[in-house]
């Protein structure tokens, strides 16, 4: 329980900072960025904007290039948590979706990837990027020290808080900013991959938090 | 005479023609027939269940025993289709990437796809 409850300490403020991170972004559309996990396979009503009627932010634009970058940055530190999960975790519910992880956004990745050598698109790197992966380094670098039960749970929690995140991202700023329409059509693509993964996620963190108490 | 034997030929040729139609019109209705019934007169069918927004579309397929029903995989990740009753399991189908069986025996068997458990579908077979 200390060790859960330092790993919250460690990860909420980082997740945090993510978090509005894309969700200043997002206020150029207008649109919520609270994460209401219910909502989480359909698209957003959009009507519950809080966060951008408090906003006094201009209306901020992700151009192509910096979409590629989150949809690269979002993409590696899943596999690499898909990674550490895989190899370390004893519990076949985590190491299936951990698997699972790895396959889907890997291939996601190659997807972009070549859709963006077809466009001749570099990514460029930006402050979501750049924060999804300071941010998942950091937690990556907690879970390392973590086992058990405490690391499956603290593996999941960050897979339901960052896929939560994305799709958040996916329906606030990405879709409606992406310019070229092989990129939105792709980016249009990926959200009922990652709205299924959040899905899943939650399944497991529901069952762990009903196990019974060892 | 001649125009007697005219007369008759062009009757005579008119009788066949009849014939011939109404043998046309049997054959014709025959063959409706068969189409409209349910049964394998025209071979096994190929059905095919599209792969998308990880899900089954259609999700619920009706076939006959021995039609072959193909998976055609349209998402950006990888999927399967796996017989829960373990009569039949693709492996992974990578995106853009089909994979088809032959639905041997009768009855409905529910189906996954391994790397989604979400993603349920059914395939009935008559």
């Amino acid at each position: 329980m200390i060790e859960r409850e330092r790993w919250i300490r460690m990860t909420i403020p980082p997740l945090v900072l993510a978090v509005l991170a894309i969700g200043m972004t997002s206020c150029s559309n207008k649109s919520s960025t609270t994460s209401d996990m219910s909502n989480a396979s359909n698209p957003p009503a959009g009507s519950n904007n809080t966060m951008s009627e408090q906003s006094t932010t201009p209306p901020a634009t992700m151009s192509d290039a910096n979409i590629a970058a989150v949809v690269v940055a979002a993409n590696k530190a899943d596999v690499a948590n898909g990674k550490e999960a895989k190899g370390k975790s004893k519990n076949p519910d985590v190491t299936a979706f951990a698997q699972q992880m790895i396959t889907d956004h890997t291939a996601s990745n190659n997807k972009a990837t070549a859709l963006a050598g077809k466009l001749k698109l570099t990514p460029e790197d930006n402050e979501t990027s750049k924060s999804i992966t300071a941010q998942q380094d950091s937690i990556r670098g907690s879970l390392k020290s973590m086992s058990g039960a405490a690391f499956d749970r603290a593996y999941i929690d960050n897979e339901v808080t960052m896929h939560q995140t994305v799709l958040d991202a996916l329906d606030h700023t990405l879709i409606p900013s992406a310019q070229n329409a092989e990129l939105k059509q792709l980016l249009t693509a990926t959200r009922p991959v990652i709205a299924e993964h959040l899905d899943h996620a939650k399944k497991i963190q529901n069952k762990m938090s009903n196990a019974p108490t060892p | 005479v001649t125009g007697d034997r005219s007369r008759r030929t062009a009757g005579a040729r008119l009788a066949v023609c009849a014939g011939r139609l109404v043998v046309a019109a049997s054959l014709a209705a025959v063959s409706c027939a068969r189409h409209d019934a349910p049964g394998r007169e025209h071979g096994p069918s190929v059905h095919h269940v599209r792969m998308q927004a990880v899900k089954f579309d259609p999700p619920d397929l009706a076939v006959a025993v021995g039609d072959t029903v193909v998976w055609d995989n349209h998402d950006i990740v990888p999927h399967t289709a796996n017989a829960l009753d373990g009569s039949w399991s693709s492996g992974s189908i990578g995106p853009d990437s089909s994979w088809r069986t032959v639905i041997a025996g009768s009855g409905a068997i529910d189906y996954t796809c391994v790397f989604h458990p979400e993603m349920k579908g059914r395939i009935t077979a008559h």
